[in-house]
């Protein structure tokens, strides 16, 4: 009976295993991202661009875009040094605290592009607008970029502080 | 060493001066500052009194350059608490900390394609650490500096090759086949 009861145990476990690989099997993505201080480094908005599951980034695909507003915090690092009989086997840079802050916005968008990047400028400490744009299909924004290859719209974004409810909104245009 | 300069904290790291009421760097730091000098640094105690000067991009210093010497890092962060990982094991993913690199290609990765991506989202990394979770570990690869482009257009286009099997082959493991197949040995980093 004991028996019985863990080869089921067992079966149970190798086929959640198995399910949960096979499900994620072609669900996971390529993402690039990166961020943007404001001229007074008051805030900061970072963009992650998730690719298409089971997807090279690089493919002309629907991709989503996540844009937080955020203030900005201090940040702080040091160095961490593994020695081993004397000699330095690894230096590591090491965050000792993060940002705790609230994102003063946070938008979620689904675009169509290949290689997609963005360029965010902010007019000034309120205002900001996000050029989110690619190469065209199978163009590689490390080859454009070198080879002086225009660059192509998918989409404009703009923001601004709204003093009131001391968030930033979405604008329709400019 | 902490001090107080024009009435404001000032926290000395190596050579360079951290404010942390201004939340800015007051100076770059010309001894430690990240890339090149941590490498130069490196090779100098571990290759004695007369260091390679160009083991820093690969002894190929006619293909491949490094202009700024800076370069690439392999970062480790914990996972969120969230669905799938619930908060095991660390995420890892590629940093490209070059001055010039654009904004929206500073970090590499493979993740879940569902959520809200705020899991594996805007990391930090060496020279942006605007939002580096607390316990972000990045270590510096070996010879990447000059072969920065490649490494991360070959991530673009091959980290998310593979099934996903945790421990096995998951972003820790395919962070390290990009930089394997580009010639590099990936630095240690812990799993847990």
């Amino acid at each position: 009976m004991i028996v019985g009861r863990s080869k089921i145990m067992r079966c149970l476990f190798i086929g959640l295993f198995i399910s949960t690989v096979a499900g994620f099997s072609g669900c996971t993505s390529t993402y690039t991202s990166g961020s943007e201080e404001s001229p007074n480094r008051k805030y900061v908005v970072f963009v992650h661009v998730r690719g298409a599951g089971g997807r090279p980034y690089i493919d002309q695909t629907r991709k989503a875009v996540f844009i937080s507003i955020e203030a900005e915090s201090a940040r702080r690092s040091m160095i961490v040094t593994n020695y081993q009989n004397g000699s330095i086997i690894s230096e590591s840079v090491v965050a000792v605290s993060g940002k705790t802050s609230k994102p003063l916005l946070q938008k979620k968008y689904h675009i169509r592009g290949a290689d997609v990047c963005w360029d965010a400028s902010w007019q000034n400490d309120k205002k900001l607008n996000i050029f989110v744009y690619d190469y065209g299909p199978g163009q590689s924004s490390y080859d454009a970029r070198k080879n002086g290859v225009s660059k192509h719209e998918l989409r404009t974004l703009y923001y601004s502080f709204n003093s009131n409810s001391g968030r930033f909104v979405e604008q329709s245009n400019k | 060493m902490k001090a107080i300069l024009h009435g404001v904290e000032v926290i000395q790291e190596h050579d360079a001066n951290n404010a942390p009421s201004l939340q800015r760097w007051l100076n770059r730091d010309p001894v430690e500052d990240w890339g090149f000098v941590i490498l130069a640094r490196r090779i100098t105690l571990n290759g004695g009194v007369d260091p390679n000067p160009y083991a820093f991009d690969g002894n190929t210093p006619l293909n491949d350059i490094d202009a700024r010497g800076l370069s690439i890092w392999f970062c480790t962060v914990p996972t969120s608490r969230g669905f799938p990982l619930f908060g095991v094991g660390r995420h890892g993913y590629l940093w490209d900390d070059r001055s010039d690199t654009p904004n929206d290609k500073r970090e590499c990765g493979e993740e879940g394609c569902s959520g809200s991506g705020k899991h594996s989202s805007h990391n930090g990394g060496p020279g942006d650490w605007k939002d580096a979770k607390s316990g972000t570990i990045c270590t510096i690869v070996d010879g990447s500096a000059g072969k920065e482009d490649k490494i991360m257009k070959y991530c673009g286009t091959h980290i998310n090759r593979g099934i996903w099997v945790p421990g096995l082959d998951d972003c820790q493991s395919k962070s390290r086949k990009c930089l394997k197949n580009n010639g590099l040995n990936p630095p240690p980093a812990q799993r847990f």
